[in-house]
């Protein structure tokens, strides 16, 4: 039974592996699980269910038994703009993105019988993009991208070793695999009229980097954790790269860069993402009050580019990112209502990694408050939660001392504003 | 129990938020306040438009010798641009010509090898693409001059088929690479993509789309010469059918001139800088060698048209120098008038009723003014007449000179209408006045004297080849420095 029960939350876990969408900075997805989300992911001082295989893994020494979770966070980002082509573009266009909730999961299970060693496995998506805006062939900024996906699933197992009584050190292996796809168009170069459209697509090989965590009790109160995970880069070998002409009967341009081009060819590149170090601290106030407080940051300075490798040379080309390390604030606010149901809230602040002049229609980035609600609720062997959290980006333009920070022709610039409803559920069995 | 309602009405709580969700307010457009565009905004700051005259055409043919002094490319040297900032279809050795040198083969520029004039080499027609340097260039070239343009073709030709000198038989192949998009697959990486381009009608390509695509803060316009050049170089251009009517090229060039003006408005957010220049009259145009100078040096002649005022003094020489002069190689005093006042003096005051017009349109500002290349050519002749003669007559009148030395004394090259480098020099300063006197820039003009050009184009001359004498024209140079104006 208890076989069982674990194969079903794992199955309906991996059903839900899907696209993800970008919540915290950058392209990161912090929301490894719904209780931690309910927490504004404030969790690497407490790391008390299956998502501490991302949040620190040492916290597998402090659970108990063997428990099987299936978290998914649903996430609704939503983008708008409002600005120009360029700066003699007489009109002022607006744009949105379309209204589409992805999924991100978290699959979890861990084993802790009791000695000084403890087990887990999870299957979580870390990073992810997904901005689609609304009709495309029109969007100002579809010279850049219209259609930009980004999937990033990790497996992680983990071991974590009780070195003495409230201290714990945990090891595990980042297993990463991601899926990019990009499109856009490439305009007639003076009726401005859509020529070509370009759909990159690429799945990488798969990444292994360790990860750590650390953990230390000295209390029932007060606890200390830490957790980091490795910068990967992630090979995209055998992508493909279609070439399409708009209107092939029509244009003649467009049909002589295909053929100039060719229609379909193989492209390489390389995604590289920042190692994420976590500082957690977390203090019980009274009975049933608990705080947490954690220092995230990001080495995102590690992802300055990307070079797209084409089959056919002339096409290659880099596009630079240049973003910086970046770092956040989260505070999670747990209350034991009674013995069934626990409140939670968390509050997040989050510095973007991207400089103005890398805002673009890829990923409009900025910095960003994130706030946060749940509820959970437990019966028997059973756990159930729910959570919410808004991101609420601050609106960025990217004009300085009345200029664009970028002038050119392809990127718009303007004023971008960003916000995402998540809603997340947990399931949890503990045998 | 108060627990449990508690946290029910939690629970409540935060399905009811989760229901709602947060929406997104539309950001504010932010773009008022950005600075308003200004010529230092333009993706480019200055294309030329025009004709061989523009492009750099030297000998009866284009090549890089004669590119690289250009009248458009010193004006953009004096501007601080170089070879990168301001790009030309750059040709290699031995240049493509004008000369007839037989089917499938193409003549290279012309060159004097002390004894005669003959192109500097000639290229298998399948190998020309390999003289075209530039023609990978990721965009359209700053240098739109392309030498036999007329002035229709400024807004309708972009290939041979569609270019004016099919009304004459002769399509003008140097459209099918000057007139192109540019390299496909830079374009494609997002390079120079105009923002804000004119109405659909790209398809055309011609040197108007290519200059507004190109979004300059100046242009000059240099253009009409083509339109009576065959014509007058035929020696019977009364009723000729190159010469474009007075009333036709009138509508030709306002059309162009206006359409500049309001294009490079919409595609730059600025008022344009358009420098346009008038065209020479018969007497400022070395080809044409007046009579009493020709007989002062070959003595009296009969003529065919007895009040003959020029001898096509290049076509005297090829001819074997007759004692009889063919209505074909004079222009007569009618000739002459018809020219310099229906034809040329008619396009001139078209120039400058447009330019007026568009400078002074309160709907589409524009600073628009021209260069009065006839007032700039008398004042040379004032002072330095020898300036304005055949580098071949002055061999004769001057015996002694080493070639050197008499290429130093002319501004015109072996075809007799285009400027040597030194003559490129003279046209750049004209334009590079008016363009300090329009704009407020105080670019430098340059010396004609500090240039050099060299009529053997560095061939060794043959031991045997002594200077003096009367130089060789064969008919067919003879031709191709006719030809060299369509």
């Amino acid at each position: 039974m208890q076989k069982r029960i674990t194969c079903t939350l794992l199955v309906a876990g991996l059903l839900i592996l899907g696209s993800g969408s970008a919540l915290a900075s950058g392209f990161s997805i912090y929301e490894a699980g719904s209780k931690a989300t309910a927490l504004g992911c404030a969790f690497t001082a407490t790391a008390d269910d299956g998502s501490a295989l991302f949040y620190n893994a040492a916290g597998l020494s402090f659970m108990t038994g063997s428990r099987a979770e299936v978290n998914a966070v649903f996430v609704a980002p939503q983008f708008k703009f409002s600005g120009k082509l360029s700066k003699t573009d007489p009109t002022t266009s607006t744009g949105e993105a379309e209204d589409k909730v992805y999924p991100v999961p978290g699959v979890y299970y861990t084993n802790n019988p009791g000695g000084s060693l403890a087990f887990g496995i999870g299957v979580y998506a870390p990073f992810g993009l997904g901005v689609v805006w609304k009709d495309g062939a029109e969007w100002v900024g579809r010279r850049i991208s219209h259609d930009v996906v980004i999937e990033t699933v990790y497996v992680t197992p983990a071991l974590s070793l009780k070195l003495g009584e409230g201290f714990a050190l945990a090891a595990g292996v980042d297993i990463a695999h991601q899926n990019l796809e990009l499109k856009k168009y490439t305009p007639e170069p003076q009726s401005g009229e859509n020529a070509i459209h370009t759909e990159l697509k690429g799945s990488s090989s798969i990444n292994l980097t360790p990860s750590f965590g650390l953990m230390y009790r000295p209390n029932e109160k007060l606890s200390l954790g830490a957790m980091y995970h490795f910068k990967k880069s992630m090979k995209f070998d055998d992508g493909d790269a279609t070439l399409d002409a708009v209107a092939p009967g029509a244009d003649p341009w467009g049909n002589a860069l295909v053929g100039a081009l060719g229609r379909e060819q193989k492209l390489n590149t390389e995604v590289n993402l920042p190692d994420i170090m976590s500082l957690g601290i977390a203090y019980t106030f009274g009975e049933k009050f608990k705080a947490e407080f954690n220092y995230v940051r990001f080495g995102w300075s590690a992802f300055d580019k990307l070079a797209l490798d084409f089959e056919n040379d002339d096409l290659d080309q880099v596009i630079h990112f240049d973003y910086e390390d970046s770092w956040q604030i989260r505070f999670g606010f747990d209350y034991q209502a009674s013995e069934k149901f626990n409140i939670m809230a968390g509050y997040v602040h989050d510095k973007t990694p991207q400089p103005l002049a890398a805002v673009s229609p890829l990923l409009p980035d900025s910095d960003r408050n994130d706030y946060s609600l749940g509820v959970l609720y437990k019966t028997g062997k059973w756990d159930f939660n729910v959570s919410y959290m808004v991101v609420v980006g601050e609106e960025r333009t990217n004009i300085e001392n009345g200029e664009p920070v970028r002038n050119t022709t392809d990127y718009p610039f303007g004023t971008y504003s960003s916000l995402a409803n998540l809603l997340g559920f947990g399931v949890g069995y503990n045998f | 129990m108060k627990k449990l309602l508690t946290s029910i009405s939690m629970l409540a709580l935060l399905l009811a938020l989760l229901l709602a969700g947060c929406s997104l307010d539309d950001p504010a457009d932010p773009t008022g306040t950005v600075n308003p565009s200004s010529p230092a905004d333009a993706s480019t700051p200055y294309v030329a438009i025009g004709n061989s005259l523009t492009a750099g055409f030297m000998d009866s043919g284009l090549m890089k010798a004669g590119q690289a002094n250009s009248y458009p490319m010193i004006v953009a040297t004096q501007m601080g641009l170089n070879k990168d900032t301001f790009t030309q279809p750059w040709i290699e050795a031995p240049g493509i010509g004008t000369t007839n040198v037989g089917a499938g083969n193409v003549s290279g520029v012309l060159h004097f090898n002390g004894t005669a004039v003959l192109p500097l080499g000639i290229t298998p027609q399948a190998e020309v693409p390999g003289l075209l340097l530039a023609v990978a260039q990721p965009t359209q070239y700053h240098n739109l001059g392309v030498p036999g343009a007329f002035s229709f073709d400024l807004m309708n030709a972009h290939s041979a088929a569609t270019s004016y000198g099919v009304n004459l038989g002769s399509p003008n192949t140097f459209f099918e690479f000057i007139n192109r998009a540019g390299d496909l697959v830079s374009l494609f990486k997002n390079i120079e993509v105009p923002a804000n381009p004119p109405a659909p009608g790209y398809q055309s390509g011609s040197q108007f789309y290519q200059t507004i695509a190109k979004g300059p803060a100046l242009v000059t316009a240099w253009i009409g010469g083509n339109d009576f050049l065959f014509g007058a170089t035929s020696g019977e251009p009364i009723g000729h059918p190159a010469i474009t009517p007075a009333a036709t090229f009138a509508t030709n060039y306002g059309g162009f001139l206006h359409s500049l003006a309001g294009g490079l408005l919409q595609r730059n957010g600025f008022p344009p800088t358009i420098i346009c220049a008038t065209l020479p009259l018969v007497r400022n145009i070395t080809y044409f060698l007046d009579r009493p100078t020709f007989e002062a040096v070959f003595g009296a002649r009969v003529y065919d048209e007895p009040d003959a005022e020029y001898i096509l003094f290049t076509d005297f020489l090829s001819a074997g120098m007759p004692a009889t002069l063919p209505v074909e190689m004079t222009l007569d005093t009618a000739e002459v008038t018809y020219l310099d006042t229906e034809v040329i003096g008619a396009y001139n005051t078209a120039i400058q009723t447009v330019v007026a017009q568009v400078n002074g349109n309160p709907d589409v500002p524009a600073h628009a003014d021209f260069v009065d290349f006839n007032a700039n050519v008398d004042a040379l002749r004032a002072t330095n007449p020898d300036a304005l003669r055949h580098f071949l007559f002055l061999g004769i009148i001057y015996p002694d000179d080493t070639i050197a030395e008499t290429a130093a004394r002319t501004y015109f090259a072996l075809d007799g209408v285009h400027p040597n480098n030194q003559g490129y020099a003279f046209v750049a300063n004209g334009f590079l006045e008016v363009i300090n006197s329009v704009t407020g820039s105080s670019y430098s003009p340059v010396p004609p004297e500090a240039m050099t050009w060299d009529p053997t184009y560095g061939v060794p001359i043959p031991a045997k080849a002594a200077r003096g004498g009367i130089p060789r024209i064969s008919p067919e140079v003879a031709e191709a420095m006719r030809r060299s104006f369509r």
